[in-house]
């Protein structure tokens, strides 16, 4: 799902203190050492966080918690963690998306000083984590949400998604989201750094 | 400071073998390469830069070519500027958070 940065309440009840079901939560878990240790996009956002100088324990830096129905996974930047929704990660495709998107945002939390309330930041951070994780790949969009379109349509996709996730987040129109996010579309989307472009 | 620097690229580049650029090369004309950028931007890759460079390289390696070295290390060092935003819309940490 693309609610993936929250600030509300009702998104992340772990952070509330819901209680979370042991078997989703070794499940989530079982999953997420996986995604470290074997999948190439994970593991590219790890080391690019190395050298980046903020280098993820999996321990301190990454937890699952149970979440609200639409979230699947969210970075707080109060805590400096990770939050991944045992609930609502379906797969482990589902995880290594997820994984890599909030890394994305973790990974512009360190380099540069990002302002949460700025909405231009916020939109900036969506559309590149919308474009570098994954979620927007030609297979995805065509096969599983049915959305076909060959013409340049990851622009479309990256666009659409860091809209949705910008309105998960804080509570602004979609007008207001949409000016956001196009005012810094093009910047954003050029910027594929830790990825030397976006990736296959 | 800076002319350390550029020994230090120089000696990166110039133990990059002219096969290293054929294998660029062939990477951007597969049709996989060109699909996902005709998906990405719109429009297909030309694949130029990379032939460039390979002409540059062998240039340099069988005839010594001064001018086709500087083309082929200023091609090198515009790709690496071009990756990172010109003018980025927040301000970047010179150290990495100390709360992490």
């Amino acid at each position: 799902n693309y609610c993936s940065m929250a600030n509300r309440d009702d998104a992340f009840l772990g952070r509330t203190g819901a209680k979370p079901d042991p078997r989703l939560h070794k499940l989530c878990q079982r999953r997420l050492e996986y995604a470290f240790k074997r999948n190439p996009y994970v593991r590219y956002m790890l080391d690019a966080m190395k050298k980046a100088g903020c280098e993820v324990n999996l321990e301190k830096h990454v937890v699952c918690e149970p979440c609200g129905p639409t979230v699947s996974g969210g970075f707080d930047q109060e805590h400096r963690q990770v939050v991944l929704c045992e609930n609502n990660i379906y797969s482990q495709g589902c995880m290594n998306d997820t994984l890599t998107h909030e890394l994305i945002h973790a990974y512009d939390y360190c380099r540069a000083n990002m302002e949460w309330n700025n909405l231009e930041h916020l939109a900036c951070t969506e559309i590149r984590a919308a474009s570098l994780s994954g979620e927007c790949f030609f297979w995805k969009e065509t096969f599983a949400r049915l959305k076909f379109g060959w013409k340049a349509h990851h622009q479309v996709c990256a666009r659409e998604r860091a809209i949705k996730s910008i309105l998960c987040v804080k509570d602004i129109t979609e007008a207001e989201a949409t000016r956001a996010v196009d005012s810094v579309f093009v910047k954003c989307f050029q910027d594929t750094v830790p990825f030397e472009r976006v990736p296959p | 400071m800076d002319t350390e620097n550029t020994t230090d690229d120089t000696e990166k580049y110039t133990k990059l073998r002219c096969l290293d650029y054929m294998a660029e090369y062939r990477h951007c004309i597969s049709a996989f390469h060109q699909f996902h950028q005709y998906y990405i931007h719109g429009k297909f890759a030309t694949c130029k830069e990379p032939k460039e460079r390979i002409k540059n390289c062998i240039k340099w390696k069988t005839f010594r070519s001064e001018e086709a070295k500087k083309r082929l290390l200023d091609s090198l060092t515009q790709e690496q500027k071009d990756m990172n935003t010109p003018d980025p819309i927040w301000t970047f940490r010179s150290s990495p958070p100390s709360d992490w």
